[in-house]
């Protein structure tokens, strides 16, 4: 294939070109020179900022900024039956959303493939891994319990929302207060208290790392958005605050040693930075 | 509120959820206006003032020290031209993608503005549902009619300029549509559309004998009518006139010239904003 | 660790397999694959015409649609669908095909919870949709993806090593502290493939991990150990595949199981009619 390049004097333009219209050779080239597009190195995470509180209107809150990719994650209280199947239990509902305005290949409308694959994955991992017990969200057996809307909104993608997502997601469960509800049999109704406000019992505080594979060799930390269509595999380790698995997921063909590289590579990363995520004062 | 129906593209909850009722009886709105009379001064502000849009909190304590430049552009590197406006507890961001390749097969000299307003499900005191529904098309009704004399679409021919609006946090939907409306202005600016002007808005509300301008959620409840006015200043034309209740005629224009005036302002912060940047 | 299961089976055995073609008529292969009672079908069409808007210069476009036993297919129906495309992907030469479409249905014939698919499920759904390619013998393949679920369960005594059990049901899955899903990649001549004990079965890679653990411990071992006896379970089905292989053209079609798939389907009558329904109405929707 040939390749019209300026070597030595290359304009932005020429680069921008290049960039647009072979996007793997692009990629190839920096990795030649263990350096990837945004002068990060292989191994290197992007830079993590976590805001909690600042809607009002939701029980609480939080916005995460993982390099450029921006999640903001509300969450409401509403109240409903249990399920007949589980009476003690209330409801766990997140979902994510990325709408038109977080990147150029977004379209209004329903969700996209990504984003129900992406709600999917997130519902799951929270679901699994126990961050929330259901009976906590008990007002009475079988007649009120609380139901949690988690809802997420991608405001700027860049690569990686999965992980973004998912500690916008925890923070903001751990920002929300309820307020204590009493339900009155006699007349099958709950009232809540505005003045007794009381945190969730939260129960494990989960972290999500993913890393991709390129050209079958590479492993890439923290996939950006212009290098996560070029990856073979993806990888994602979510591990709690005592660096315990919670899950693993790998889509793509990878071998046993990758997978176990990425997990001490997601460890060593907790260790250096991912204590502090969820630290923040309410 | 209720979440209807089976949505077979998102988690879904119970098939029927109600909002909390409080035991205090005062719906969770009504807080600030607790026992308010008519007749009685505006709380927490002037009549005449807006929320400020750029606040820079000073160093008392308790509060920790915090500045903010609530209105950013550019922070969607993606997008053609971004901006994000934070007034107090209205929260919305704004992305434009375009010129683009106009998808309607027939051909039209003139350019089209085409804007999708999104609220977020957790934007107002009760949830929204993520369905649209007919508050968002309105709203960008409004936002579409305030833009759209505003730029030179006569230069894009068979093109269409996308504006995506995201509403974060809403606190009073009047409000809410002239933020998203200055916001969408300054990012089409950002992106270097070619325009006669910026376009900005302002609401006022008529409660009793005064006008407040800028109302929050609570005030919007109060009022007798609402008046929400876009116009360019640097031109000194309107654009978009939009007024719902029940106002006496000398009021309506009164609250026309007191927007007119509180716009001009505005334009400042709009334009050093984008200057900054 | 002496841990007993509820069904008596050990911890590495599977339940028994079903494999059998179904030969539906209007698809160009089709087969079922079960572990028990946990059974899915899966159909392939391909290369057939796609819609312009799918089209694709270099290779054929690969689309993959789950559809639960009951209910509309909601956002777990399309995370596995996804995964299988991604899983799948790996074995299958699309570009001998550009421009065309290579449709994958696949049925769970297995009731499952609303909210996500059990492992068993989901591995029985990539088996059946490998053996529903390998029948349809239209699509050039570089090797053959095989999938089982695992378990994890964790003791209450003070035992250090929990047990893995392999192919859980589906209360097993629920019960258990974790469980997950490990579909490998079987395919000759690959460098840097894992060497298996036995010398008839070619190398495998992994090409879809997903695990999940409610306490997690920081035992890295785990998550391989989970993994080896993931593998040791799709090599058995591996070899299982390919003894039915060469029969696939000569089993009759079945009789319809006496069971309770009987009755889900709700018709006693001749399987293929009944399941070629379903296909044909899955296919047209989309």
């Amino acid at each position: 294939m040939a390749l019209q390049t300026q070597t030595g004097t290359s304009t932005d333009l020429n680069a921008q070109i290049f960039q647009r219209l072979h996007p793997r050779a692009y990629l190839e080239r920096f990795i030649k020179e263990d350096i990837r597009p945004d002068g990060r190195e292989a191994t290197e995470w992007r830079d993590l900022s976590v805001h909690v509180g600042s809607i009002s209107t939701a029980n609480g809150s939080a916005l995460v900024r993982l390099g450029d990719t921006t999640v903001i994650c509300g969450v409401k209280a509403e109240i409903a039956e249990p399920d007949l199947e589980r009476p003690k239990e209330g409801f766990l509902v997140p979902n994510i959303d990325l709408p038109a305005l977080c990147g150029p290949r977004f379209k209004p409308g329903p969700p996209s493939e990504e984003a129900q694959v992406l709600s999917d994955r997130l519902a799951s991992t929270i679901t699994a891994a126990g961050v929330l017990p259901l009976s906590a969200l008990c007002i009475h057996p079988e007649r009120a319990v609380w139901v949690l809307y988690v809802d997420a909104t991608c405001i700027n993608y860049d690569g990686n929302v999965f992980d973004a997502a998912l500690i916008a997601m925890v923070a903001a469960l751990k920002n929300t207060t309820l307020p204590t509800a009493t339900f009155n049999e006699e007349t099958g109704r709950t009232m809540c208290s505005r003045k007794l406000r009381k945190p969730l019992p939260l129960e494990c505080l989960p972290v999500s790392y993913t890393f991709g594979v390129f050209d079958g060799t590479t492993v890439l930390a923290d996939p950006a958005a212009f290098e996560e269509p070029l990856l073979d595999t993806s990888i994602s380790i979510v591990l709690d605050e005592g660096g315990a698995l919670l899950s693993a997921g790998q889509l793509g063909i990878a071998d046993k040693d990758t997978m176990s590289m990425c997990v001490s590579a997601a460890k060593e990363r907790l260790e250096t930075y991912g204590r502090e995520i969820y630290a923040f004062l309410e | 509120m209720a979440q209807s129906g089976f949505d077979r593209r998102r988690v879904n909850g119970p098939n029927e959820s109600l909002q909390p009722v409080y035991d205090d009886g005062i719906k969770e709105s009504n807080v600030l206006y607790k026992a308010w009379k008519p007749g009685e001064a505006r709380r927490k502000r002037q009549a005449k003032d807006i929320r400020p849009i750029c606040a820079r909190h000073t160093a008392t304590p308790p509060t920790p020290f915090v500045t903010q430049t609530v209105l950013k552009t550019g922070f969607i590197k993606q997008a053609n031209g971004s901006a994000y406006i934070e007034t107090e507890h209205t929260k919305v961001a704004c992305a434009v993608y375009g010129p683009r390749q106009s998808k309607s097969s027939s051909y039209h000299e003139i350019g089209r503005l085409s804007v999708e307003v999104k609220f977020t499900p957790f934007s107002s005191l009760v949830r929204r549902v993520p369905i649209r529904d007919a508050e968002d098309r309105s709203v960008a009704n409004l936002i579409q009619q305030a833009l759209t004399s505003s730029v030179r679409l006569d230069l894009l021919p068979k093109s269409v300029i996308d504006i995506f609006v995201t509403v974060i946090e809403c606190d009073g939907i009047e409000s809410c549509i002239a933020a998203a409306t200055v916001a969408a202005s300054t990012s089409l600016a950002k992106a270097g559309i070619e325009m006669l002007g910026l376009v900005i808005s302002c609401s006022g509300a008529v409660v009793g004998d005064d006008v407040w301008l800028d109302p929050n959620e609570e005030e919007t409840q109060l009022a007798s009518g609402i008046l929400l006015c876009a116009c360019m200043p640097a031109l000194g034309v309107m654009t978009n006139v939009w007024q719902t209740g029940c106002l006496p005629l000398a009021k309506a224009f009164q609250s026309l010239q007191l927007c007119q005036e509180r716009c001009i302002d505005i334009h400042q912060i709009a334009a050093q904003a984008l200057h900054e940047d | 660790m002496s841990f007993t299961r509820p069904d008596g089976r050990g911890n590495e055995d599977k339940r028994p397999l079903h494999i059998i073609y179904e030969r539906l008529d209007r698809v160009d292969g089709s087969a079922r694959f079960g572990f028990g009672d946990t059974k899915a079908l899966a159909s392939v069409s391909g290369p057939i015409e796609v819609r312009l808007a799918a089209e694709q210069p270099s290779k054929a476009t690969f689309d993959v649609t789950v559809r639960p036993l009951s209910s509309l297919p909601g956002t777990e129906s399309k995370a596995l669908a996804t995964s299988l495309r991604g899983l799948l992907s790996p074995s299958l030469i699309l570009s001998r095909n550009p421009r065309t479409l290579l449709q994958l249905v696949v049925q769970s014939l297995t009731p499952s919870p609303i909210e996500s698919y059990p492992p068993s499920l989901a591995a029985a759904c990539i088996n059946a949709s490998s053996l529903a390619l390998l029948n349809a013998g239209s699509i050039p393949m570089t090797g053959v993806v095989c999938a089982a679920g695992v378990a994890l369960f964790r003791s209450t005594t003070e035992e250090d090593i929990p047990a893995l059990v392999l192919d859980p049901s589906e209360s097993e899955s629920r019960e258990a502290v974790g469980c997950g899903c490990f579909a490998f990649l079987f395919r000759t001549e690959i460098a840097g493939s894992q060497p298996l004990p036995t010398n008839d079965t070619p190398g495998a890679r992994l090409v879809w991990t997903n695990w999940h653990v409610k306490d997690g411990t920081s035992d890295d071992g785990e998550l391989a150990r989970a993994q080896a006896l993931g593998l040791a379970g799709a090599e058995t089905i591996w070899r299982a595949i390919k003894q039915s292989v060469p029969q696939m053209d000569n089993l009759p079609p079945p009789p319809l199981p006496s069971r309770s798939t009987a009755g889900e389907l709700g018709i006693i009558t001749q399987s293929d009619e009944v399941s070629d329904q379903d296909m044909n109405d899955a296919k047209i929707e989309i």
